[in-house]
């Protein structure tokens, strides 16, 4: 049975992207996976990003292939200043208290 | 009851999360059981099967081995993580022309299918 999982990015990107190859292998078999951005994991939405390594992947394109892969809950809390990918959502805290509530979290 | 998989992200360096894991399978009620504790990110660094802990100390590698044995769960390291850690196995040393094996052999290198079967076989997944 699948489940919805929330994965929580509170680290900025790494040279591997290990959080988002969690949250990807997850969606490829066929959980429910919203990925909530917050702190400094806010850093994987800044505009303008390159990959962290040579030939590493560059974490603003894999944001945007998200929904390629079935992932299409992506959210930003509190972002503040920084101009969103047009496929991530500004929530609150109470925005996802329901998610907290009820869905298996990951934090990276 | 339940059966639970525990799934390490952080080394095993720099805070105490294996030793609150560690008591968590030790303190579990009779009846609940662990079926894998799952070693991501940087937590593969556990399964360097070349630790020397100073003298009188144990390794965090040996602890989990010994409550493996003890509980009889599997520790399994997410593959990608740990071959660009430099921590692999025989089978993997041999397929990149490596020079040695670096993990200890009773830990296994599994893709991440293992904690998404957790989650669809109804485990509780924890993370520490």
């Amino acid at each position: 049975m699948s489940k919805q999982l929330l994965i929580i990015i509170t680290t900025p990107p790494t040279p591997d992207c290990e959080a988002l190859e969690f949250a990807l292998a997850m969606a490829a078999f066929d959980h429910d996976v919203n990925i909530v951005f917050c702190g400094d994991g806010l850093f994987w939405l800044q505009p303008g990003q390159t990959a962290r390594k040579p030939g590493g992947k560059n974490p603003q394109k894999l944001i945007k292939a998200l929904p390629m892969y079935g992932i299409e809950s992506i959210s930003a809390l509190n972002p503040g200043p920084i101009a969103l990918p047009d496929n991530t959502t500004e929530v609150s805290q109470p925005d996802i208290q329901h998610w907290l509530d009820n869905y298996d979290t990951v934090t990276f | 009851m339940a059966t639970y998989t525990l799934l390490l992200t952080h080394s095993p360096f720099n805070d105490s999360r294996h030793q609150l894991a560690q008591r968590f399978v030790e303190a579990l009620p009779e009846g609940n059981s662990i079926r894998q504790v799952f070693l991501y990110s940087e937590a593969v660094m556990v399964a360097n099967g070349s630790q020397q802990p100073p003298q009188g100390q144990e390794s965090t590698i040996d602890r989990w081995l010994q409550l493996a044995g003890q509980f009889n769960f599997s520790l399994h390291a997410c593959i990608a993580n740990s071959l660009r850690r430099g921590i692999t196995n025989s089978s993997e040393q041999a397929r990149y022309g490596l020079p040695v094996a670096t993990i200890d052999e009773r830990i296994s290198l599994v893709g991440l299918g293992d904690i998404a079967e957790a989650y669809i076989n109804g485990d509780k997944v924890l993370q520490f």
